[in-house]
């Protein structure tokens, strides 16, 4: 009796694990592939169309037909990423559930027309942009960008989990998921990577003719203001001191902030400090006598797509051209202390960043520039939102 | 026999001599090292210019010195400078005081969770905005008003449970866990670069000094220090048991309680401008007591001008190592307190406590 006891909980159990395993394979199945070599072949296309056509009883239903048929005609398709070993990513069938980690890769799936794909947002994006990406806010949460909750995402059964480049080593994300989710890491953290990694998305999610509209729009005014700033002699580049969120703490040459100051025409006087977000002496920043200073803002600081009182971006260029020791630097006499929104240096608006930072660098050379402007396009065109928020401070006028 | 008292007489006025010629070197020391990072900094301002530019505030049209001079001297370094030195004797007086009203050696404003209080209110300052008043001094209020909250509260469990020593310290280290936590689970949730600025905040550094934070923290020194060198007799008392001292006539409870009160707000007010400087609040009175013994007369006023040495020298050592990059002077102090401390333990072979 006892040996019956333990030979049907075997059976029951293992009846169970095989139907998981079961389903977790039916769910990575491709539509139309019978040999299981990930790829719709002609000849198994063929046969998925006769069966269909001969009315069998495995005759399979239209929907997946053509789903074997667009598998077969766009699929595989494989891109690099950008996690520290380039690691190749191919998907075999269209992403149709993505997870996403990074708000950078949230705003580029929008603009992607792709928001409707997404069934989970990290808490990154849900506490950072309500206002901007609103449609969002119902998803569930999958953990935070660098911590992600790994059951939650399991849950949800994506196909893709988009997160950041570096940020969330692979033991917290891809060791602990099954094969069959893939993890896409794309670093639109920096401006070097925003126009191959709007290819990359843009090949990858069949987006390719959108993909090309942005990187025409990203691309176009890059290279007016690089050709124009091309001709420039070192001199002829103003040096800039570059502060970040606290008081003295400048952006060396590995941030994005170093490089859109270099794309802009400018001089970072902290180029060469080798010293990730260094507290510098004021002493130092004295003796550098810039030209100009540009502070960026944080969003918590009052900056951004959801803010619109200017006052505590004011009260904080106010603070920098009070200090009584910066008092006697050329860039403080002559009243050229900018803010600027942390959303505009970072994600995919850079180049709207780097525009402001030329029109404040080389005002002769870019009368045309209306960095405003280029704002509004991008959130209206890319994103159908309307325009709104702090991003600057002054004002141009 | 009164030829014997003479002696013991002349021994003492000897022995207190020493003490009062420990004191006074160390003040020399400190207005020497005080000079030399004067002259110290990123902008390499001839060391004529310098001098110049301070006489020339209190002695106009004799010296000229350049506006750069000027400007970074009084506006950059002398703050740094004065901060370092006050913050230095509130945070080592403060710890002598504690050490001494605890009877324990490991005591500090840090092991009673007073900084990790300041702490975690500039932290909910930085990271969520929130506190006490708005503005520019959301993070100093914030920090300021935790610290005292904290103080507040071993007080308070210290009164209810008789103000023994043990009771005092096991209720700081819980606060220091609580806030510690609270913090962590703060930063957890927080913007990146705003957790970086508490990192920051949570380090320790003199860049905050300005006039205006001079005076401020020179008043509260100015009442608190004198309060606690008028109680060093009791606290000396106190140091041989409880017991004892209520024989001979001190109020135990009432002196470690005021003594407590008066450490707390030492520390807050610094705490609150430099964040949180570790390990001279601890290591000073060490070094003062195994230089010139546990007498609280002189301990308190020693262990000071200590304090105030070792963070104006590691300010201006953090300042210059790999300038213009300014380290955190709370690592600083470590780095040069710890190998001198282990000297100093290795070759003591007496009891040190």
């Amino acid at each position: 009796m006892k040996r019956f006891v333990y030979c049907a909980i075997i059976l029951i159990a293992s009846t169970i694990f095989l139907s998981c395993t079961h389903v977790d394979a039916h769910d990575s199945a491709i539509s139309g592939d019978t040999n299981s070599d990930m790829r719709v072949s002609e000849s198994e296309l063929t046969s998925s169309i006769l069966a269909y056509l001969n009315s069998s009883t495995d005759r399979p239903a239209l929907n997946e037909l053509r789903e074997s048929a667009r598998i077969h005609a766009h699929y595989p398709r494989t891109i690099t990423d950008d996690s520290p070993d380039r690691k190749e990513i191919t998907i075999y069938q269209p992403i149709k559930r993505v997870a996403v980690l990074s708000s950078y890769s949230a705003e580029a799936l929008r603009t992607l027309n792709a928001t409707d794909r997404i069934v989970g947002v990290s808490d990154t994006i849900i506490d950072g942009c309500p206002v901007f990406m609103p449609e969002l806010m119902d998803l569930p949460s999958v953990g935070k960008s660098f911590t992600p909750d790994i059951e939650r995402i399991l849950v949800l059964k994506p196909d893709t989990v988009l997160a950041y480049a570096t940020s969330c080593p692979p033991e917290k994300l891809e060791d602990k998921l099954h094969d069959d989710v893939t993890v896409i890491r794309l670093g639109f953290e920096k401006p070097e990577f925003m126009i191959e990694d709007f290819e990359k998305l843009g090949h990858l999610l069949e987006e390719e003719a959108r993909a090309d509209e942005i990187i025409d729009f990203y691309g176009g005014y890059m290279d007016i203001i690089s050709e124009r700033v091309a001709g420039l002699s070192d001199e002829e580049k103003p040096r800039v001191y570059l502060e970040g969120w606290s008081n003295y703490h400048t952006c060396d040459s590995d941030s994005s902030f170093h490089e859109i100051c270099s794309l802009a025409g400018g001089r970072n006087i902290a180029s060469d400090i080798q010293a990730p977000a260094s507290q510098v002496d004021p002493e130092w920043v004295i003796e550098q006598n810039p030209d100009i200073i540009v502070k960026y803002i944080g969003t918590a600081q009052g900056s951004g797509y959801e803010e619109d009182d200017p006052e505590s971006m004011k009260a904080i260029r106010e603070e920098v051209v009070s200090r009584p020791e910066l008092s006697g630097v050329t860039a403080v006499q002559n009243e050229d202390v900018h803010c600027i929104a942390i959303q505009l240096i970072s994600k995919p608006r850079y180049i709207i960043g780097i525009a402001y930072m030329a029109r404040w660098l080389h005002p002769d050379l870019f009368p045309d520039l209306d960095p405003e402007a280029m704002n509004a396009e991008y959130l209206e065109r890319f994103h159908g939102m309307p325009y709104r928020g702090v991003y600057v401070y002054p004002q141009e006028s | 026999m009164p030829p014997e008292t003479t002696d013991l007489r002349e021994e003492y006025t000897r022995f207190i001599g020493r003490k009062i010629l420990f004191i006074a070197i160390l003040a020399v020391l400190l207005i020497l090292i005080a000079g030399i990072a004067t002259s110290l900094g990123s902008a390499n301002i001839p060391l004529i210019d310098t001098y110049a530019a301070i006489v020339d505030r209190f002695l106009p049209d004799y010296f000229n010195p350049s506006n750069l001079a000027t400007n970074v001297v009084w506006n950059l370094r002398l703050p740094r400078i004065l901060m370092g030195v006050f913050a230095g004797i509130g945070l080592a007086v403060a710890g002598s005081a504690m050490q001494g009203i605890l009877r324990n050696p490991l005591a500090s404003p840090y092991t009673l969770g007073i900084a990790s209080a300041a702490g975690f209110g500039a932290a909910l300052a930085i990271l969520l905005g929130k506190g006490f008043v708005g503005g520019e001094y959301l993070v100093i209020a914030n920090a300021f008003i935790f610290a005292l909250l904290a103080s507040v509260v071993i007080i308070g469990i210290a009164r209810y449970k008789g103000a023994r020593p043990e009771t005092m310290i096991l209720a700081g280290i819980a606060i220091m866990y609580f806030f510690s936590a609270m913090t962590s689970l703060l930063q957890y949730f927080g913007e990146a670069d705003a957790v970086k600025e508490v990192v920051f905040w949570m380090l320790g550094d003199l860049d905050r000094s300005s006039w205006d934070t001079l005076g401020l923290v020179g008043i509260v020194l100015v009442c608190c220090i004198p309060l606690l060198i008028l109680k060093s007799w009791d606290l000396n008392v106190m140091g041989a048991g409880d017991e004892t001292a209520k024989s001979l006539g001190v109020q135990v409870e009432k002196v470690r309680i005021l003594s407590m009160v008066l450490a707390a707000l030492l520390t807050a007010s610094i705490v609150c401008f430099t964040g949180t400087i570790g390990f001279i609040g601890l290591v000073s009175p060490h070094i003062t007591r195994m230089a010139i013994g546990g007498d609280n007369r002189f301990l308190l006023p020693a262990s000071g001008i200590v304090g105030a040495v070792l963070l104006v020298g590691a300010d201006t050592i953090a300042r210059n190592i790999i300038a213009p990059v300014i380290l955190p002077v709370g690592i600083m102090t470590s780095f040069i307190g710890v190998p001198f401390f282990f000297y100093l333990i290795m070759r003591k072979r007496r009891e040190y406590w």
